[in-house]
């Protein structure tokens, strides 16, 4: 299903009339369509992302039903319009904050967007149903072919009449290499709300990074690390006091999760529980359970430097107790 | 200390004529509150952080520094997220009727306090 062509245009509107940075309408936390002069990637997903959480206040304050947000720092300000549970407009604007004036556009604007909430539903279910793969590779295909009509929608004018044929080449090759990057790195958001099935995470897994730096080392190094036990170390040792009841296993979890949520953000307090509720559901707690648990945890953080700094910081916290 | 915190967002519920207040560290733990009976502690200050720290993500995006104040209006209230310089989240829920100007002001005379104390 197409977008209607009036939603362009009121989209196009509001953009030029108020000179916004960002427009765009969105069904829960999915974009369908946006004006904008940013290519960002991020800008989009963080948006939505915002959009989404905001809803779930509704789970927290009962009946709370939003009508706006409003944001503003020194320089820029975010406004989201609720049409309904489901449909929201997003406008960034840069400069002053102007929160009456967003309002009205964004009051105006929904009044409008209302009439087409069905093909919009339409056109997001059909984005959400098409696995981002499929969607990635139909772009790629469109790619290919060296035409000159493709070429001529990604560059500007002045580099196609002084690009030779091989430059052509060598430009859409790079951009299919930056396509096929983005496909290897997900939204945070799809590896939250989907479970991942083992074998397709590529990340390395907690005994890999730990064994990798243990490896870069060069052998004196490595004498040194016997100064700072590896994590098996550490849980095998603690085990051992737990033999002796001294052990607390909910000191070693707060720890954790402390050290979870200043690595993945404030959002990991509810999935630190949500994992561990589901991890020892069926396992008991043991050295080599809170080990695995740990890995698990560490697979959740995307950003690799963040990763290591969990791992890190979880082996010296378990030094330390 | 958490006495003093609680003191600054008592004074703010009362004066503003707000329904309830909570302080949220930036990781989204509560280290204060003032919140109606049946209202979760826990879930308001993880959301607020959470909430406060997409909205800094967008603006990161676009190089325009933090966010100072988020809020929310819905059928039956407002719920304001204000930041209390980078180590914590002032978060105040509102009735719909609550007059948004004064609010507002209640709101930074209390965050200026709660920087002085977090100092």
């Amino acid at each position: 299903m197409e977008l209607p062509e009036e939603v362009l245009n009121l989209i196009n509107k509001a953009y030029k009339d108020v000179n916004l940075y960002y427009i765009g309408i969105f069904i829960k936390d999915t974009e369908i369509i946006s004006r904008t002069s940013s290519k960002s990637e991020k800008l989009r997903l963080s948006f939505g992302r915002l959009i989404r959480k905001s809803l779930e206040l509704n789970e927290i304050l009962p009946n709370f039903k939003e009508e706006f947000l409003f944001s503003e720092g020194k320089d820029c300000s975010l406004f989201v319009y609720y049409v309904n549970e489901e449909l929201s407009i997003g406008m960034i604007n840069i400069g002053k904050p102007n929160f009456s004036m967003l309002k009205i556009v964004g009051s105006d604007l929904a009044k409008e967007i209302k009439k087409y909430k069905d093909q919009l539903k339409e056109i997001y279910l059909q984005k959400v149903q098409t696995p981002q793969t499929e969607e990635a590779i139909e772009v790629k295909k469109e790619i290919i072919p060296l035409g000159e009509k493709a070429f001529k929608q990604d560059y500007p004018e002045d580099f196609l009449i002084e690009g030779s044929v091989s430059e052509l080449e060598k430009a859409l090759s790079f951009k299919q290499e930056e396509q096929k990057e983005e496909l290897n790195q997900p939204p945070l958001e799809d590896i939250l709300s989907t479970k991942k099935e083992e074998n397709s995470y590529e990340s390395p897994s907690l005994e890999e990074i730990l064994l990798t730096k243990a490896e870069d080392q060069p052998v004196s190094a490595k004498e040194d690390t016997l100064e700072s036990p590896s994590l098996e170390e550490i849980i095998s040792k603690r085990e051992e006091v737990s033999e002796e009841n001294l052990i607390n296993t909910e000191e070693i979890f707060n720890k954790i999760r402390s050290e979870f949520i200043k690595n993945i953000g404030p959002f990991g307090m509810f999935l630190f529980k949500k994992k561990r509720e589901e991890y020892f559901k069926t396992r008991n707690i043991t050295k080599f359970e809170i080990l695995k648990f740990i890995q698990v945890l560490a697979e959740e953080i995307t950003v690799e430097k963040r990763r290591n700094e969990f791992v890190e910081n979880v082996k010296s916290l378990l030094i330390n107790l | 200390m958490a006495v003093k915190y609680y003191d600054v967002l008592e004074n703010l519920v009362r004066d503003a004529g707000a329904e309830g207040a909570v302080l949220v560290s930036v990781d989204g733990l509560a280290i204060a509150s003032v919140l109606p009976a049946g209202v979760d502690e826990d879930r308001v200050a993880a959301m607020g952080a959470a909430i406060l720290s997409l909205g800094e993500r967008v603006t990161a995006e676009l190089n325009k520094g933090q966010l100072e104040q988020l809020y929310i209006k819905g059928s039956t209230g407002y719920v304001i997220f204000t930041g209390v310089k980078d180590i914590a989240v002032l978060g105040v829920l509102a009735p719909t009727e609550a007059r948004l100007g004064l609010l507002l002001m209640e709101i930074q005379r209390a965050v200026k306090k709660l920087e002085s104390e977090l100092e």
